[in-house]
């Protein structure tokens, strides 16, 4: 938990992360760094990792590696600032990242454009 | 003496004729058990135990007390050099007494058969302390394996589930194979129950009639049975102890709060994190939203027809509506709250973008980037570079 008190979140929002999942105080503080560097990494800030990880504290319980992966996918559509994307959508981590390439998929499949599958990943709320 | 001392402990009389049977007073001696009956009830109690837990665990296995308090004491010393804690070993001894019985090889041996399918350490001590019976049974773990992973299961959920819900090592496949049809039977994929058991493996242990009653409340509620199957999809956590006892008090609390049954109903469908979030938080959310001016009334419409914002950060929620009141777009906001999923950096972008053009259509700053794109025939992406 400490890396979250480093981060500059305060008792009372780590409290409330905790109350929406009590998985939290099993985490390593190590996968939780890992995840911020992950959020860094693709330029978020800190106001939106605080947006992020309080409107959706499962993405805390999920394994770093796997957010990346995510992340990943979500570049691959040319989502050039997936921070945008995330803060709007924190919950667009809770996806697997094959339950999303199924999405996109099937929007393709749709005869929807990459643009417009953007769009709907952007402003659909899916998750 | 011995049948007064039992009787006043609480074993009942049909119990003092089995140990009667068991330890006749012309072949033990009655002094030597009434001592050793004694030490026991005293030994376990001193633990923690119940003396219902302990009448239990001796009349489970009443040769326990042809010998010495001092076995048990030795065989919760062995349980602890194998990794188990003292709590850990009452609890495992409450739930199967055969333990006691059982030899430290054996227990070792089984760890390291659970050892050799990568289980760690910690996850073989939760395997026994929730299912100790195992340490007595053949556990058919590559069968189990197999099961699982021809099923769609990556190694590493398969660990999960077994060490969450080990009573699934000693259930037949059949039984699993019939909880699992009846969960297809719900509207669940197998990809459906392989992510939703992955996060609460319980489920898998569930009976039909448990997951129908846990829906029950949302049903009696007014959901509708596929809302429901949706909203665990969503969020296998509804269908978790955690919540269950939570979810009819948040939904009372919603109503509470000035949403109609429609909305509250239209909310968690949209967005059913809202039963995990704080009553506190959502509170201090409404407030804020008040303290900036918005009526409870439009409140509760921005909630309801956007209703990320039960989650959004307090100050990311401030920012944004601070923002399109200074720029007049206050009622399109209110009225179409889900336009608060549109970026602040983007839309502050698309502002400098329309300034510096001569462009006066307001609304447009809050066009889907698709259609921004075919209107103005400039990318999000150069928006967001700046320098148009």
């Amino acid at each position: 938990m400490d890396i979250l008190i480093r981060f500059g979140f305060t008792m009372e929002e780590i409290k409330n992360m905790m109350d929406t999942n009590d998985k939290i105080e099993e985490t390593s503080d190590k996968n939780i760094n890992e995840i911020l560097d992950i959020l860094k990494n693709i330029d978020c800030e800190e106001a939106q990792i605080k947006n992020i990880f309080l409107c959706n504290p499962f993405c805390l319980t999920k394994e770093s590696k796997e957010i990346k992966n995510l992340i990943q996918k979500i570049k691959e559509i040319h989502f050039q600032k997936p921070a945008l994307l995330l803060d709007s959508n924190p919950y667009l981590l809770n996806m697997q990242t094959e339950e999303l390439e199924e999405w996109m998929n099937q929007k393709k499949q749709d005869n929807l454009t990459e643009e417009q599958i953007k769009d709907c990943l952007q402003y659909d709320m899916i998750f | 003496m011995i049948e007064e001392y039992l009787l006043e402990y609480g074993y009942t009389e049909d119990q003092i004729q089995k140990i009667k049977k068991i330890y006749p007073s012309n072949k033990y001696s009655q002094s030597t058990l009434l001592y050793n009956f004694k030490n026991y009830h005293q030994f376990l109690q001193k633990n923690g135990m119940t003396s219902q837990e302990i009448i239990s665990i001796i009349m489970t296995i009443p040769s326990v007390i042809s010998e010495s308090v001092e076995n048990i004491k030795y065989k919760i010393e062995e349980l602890r050099q194998l990794g188990f804690n003292k709590l850990n070993a009452f609890c495992m001894i409450k739930k199967y007494p055969y333990i006691l019985q059982l030899g430290t090889s054996k227990i070792k041996d089984k760890m390291e058969e659970l050892e050799n399918y990568s289980f760690s350490t910690k996850d073989i001590i939760s395997i026994f302390i929730k299912c100790p019976s195992l340490l007595k049974k053949q556990i058919p773990i590559e069968e189990k394996f197999k099961y699982f992973s021809d099923f769609g299961y990556s190694d590493k959920e398969i660990l999960s589930v077994l060490t969450e819900t080990p009573i699934l090592l000693e259930e037949e496949n059949s039984i699993l194979q019939t909880r699992i049809q009846e969960l297809q039977n719900m509207d669940f994929s197998e990809k459906d129950i392989v992510k939703i058991t992955s996060v609460i493996p319980k489920v898998l242990s569930f009976s039909i009639q448990l997951i129908k009653e846990n829906i029950k409340d949302l049903l009696d509620f007014g959901y509708i049975e596929t809302d429901v199957i949706q909203m665990i999809k969503k969020i296998p956590f509804i269908l978790s102890e955690n919540y269950q006892s939570n979810i009819q008090s948040k939904l009372e609390f919603l109503l509470s709060c000035g949403f109609s049954k429609e909305d509250v109903i239209s909310i968690t469908c949209t967005n059913p994190y809202v039963f995990c979030y704080s009553t506190e938080s959502i509170l201090n959310k409404m407030e804020q939203l008040g303290s900036l001016g918005y009526s409870l009334k439009d409140t509760i419409k921005m909630m309801t027809n956007f209703p990320y914002l039960f989650g959004y950060r307090i100050e990311t929620i401030t920012e944004k509506l601070n923002y399109y009141k200074k720029i007049g777009l206050e009622e399109n906001i209110i009225n179409n709250s889900k336009n608060l999923l549109f970026s602040l950096p983007l839309v502050k972008a698309r502002e400098e973008y329309m300034k510096k053009n001569m462009i006066k259509n307001k609304e447009d700053l809050l066009l889907r980037d698709y259609d921004f794109q075919r209107v103005y025939n400039i990318t999000t992406e150069e928006l967001l570079k700046g320098g148009f």
